[in-house]
């Protein structure tokens, strides 16, 4: 498992990099309107009709920023939880955490790509 | 204080012949000095994790109808989810922040291709305004004020 994690670890750190990237670019907005402003009042009730927010969904730029807002702030945060479980606790742990933290990124990838393709 | 750290940490793989001191974790591990930092960055990433999984859940109710999406909107109101909401917004802001502003000028390889990157200063100017165009872009859209 650890041989097969380090021969992953470039396309591990790829997914890593652009989850910082989409997660800071499109996170802070996309929390504050459906997170924050929605649930308060702010936004029209028009904006938040489900035909419309599921029609920009299941367009085709509308899958594919989810697509990559779904997963690569997830394969993000789980790459970096597991190397913020080995700063705190030791590297001893990383024999459960890495398969755990990956194996959850993969599983979630695929439901988010079935979810995607089901809009 | 300093503790001990462990002991497998940076280790040979084979015993050399001379025996090292045990490595120890740095004294101001992990909350004091410049570690703070680097602790809160991480201690950020379940906010990631979090509101990706939100956002699938989100996009699974989009496929399963109009009661489903009401029920999303309806799961949204709750004050634990407007607390966490709040939360992660401080918690992407701060990474952005860190990301932006502090590490991804310093992270760049010396080429990439055939192409030497920018300098490092000219990073944060063009993502912070990269970040101001996507959120203003995000806003108007959740808004209805585009599409």
């Amino acid at each position: 498992m650890k041989g097969l994690i380090l021969r992953l670890e470039p396309v591990i750190w790829f997914f890593f990099g652009s989850g910082f990237l989409i997660g800071c670019l499109l996170f802070p907005a996309t929390i504050f309107a459906l997170g924050i402003a929605a649930p308060l009042g702010w936004v029209p009730a028009e904006a938040l009709a489900y035909d419309r927010v599921a029609g920009l969904a299941a367009s085709l730029p509308g899958r594919v920023v989810l697509l990559a807002m779904l997963v690569f702030p997830l394969w993000n945060g789980l790459n970096h939880l597991r190397h913020f479980a080995i700063d705190l606790g030791g590297v001893k742990r990383d024999l459960w955490i890495a398969p755990l933290c990956y194996g959850a990124a993969l599983v979630l990838s695929l439901g988010a790509l079935f979810a995607v393709v089901r809009l | 204080m300093a503790r001990a750290a462990h002991p497998e940490t940076m280790g040979p793989r084979r015993p050399g012949p001379t025996r090292t001191a045990p490595p120890m974790m740095p004294p101001k591990f992990p909350m004091a000095g410049r570690y703070r930092s680097y602790t809160l960055f991480g201690a950020c990433s379940p906010a990631f994790v979090i509101s990706s999984l939100i956002l699938l859940r989100i996009t699974w109710a989009l496929g399963d109808g109009e009661a489903a999406w009401s029920e999303v909107l309806r799961d949204l109101r709750h004050p634990l989810s407007l607390l966490y909401h709040g939360v992660a917004l401080v918690a992407f802001l701060y990474t952005g922040w860190r990301f932006f502003i502090k590490l991804f000028g310093k992270s760049q390889p010396p080429r990439i291709g055939p192409f030497r990157p920018p300098p490092a200063a000219a990073f944060p100017p063009m993502l912070i305004a990269a970040w101001v165009v996507a959120s203003a872009a995000v806003t108007a859209v959740a808004w209805g004020l585009v599409l």
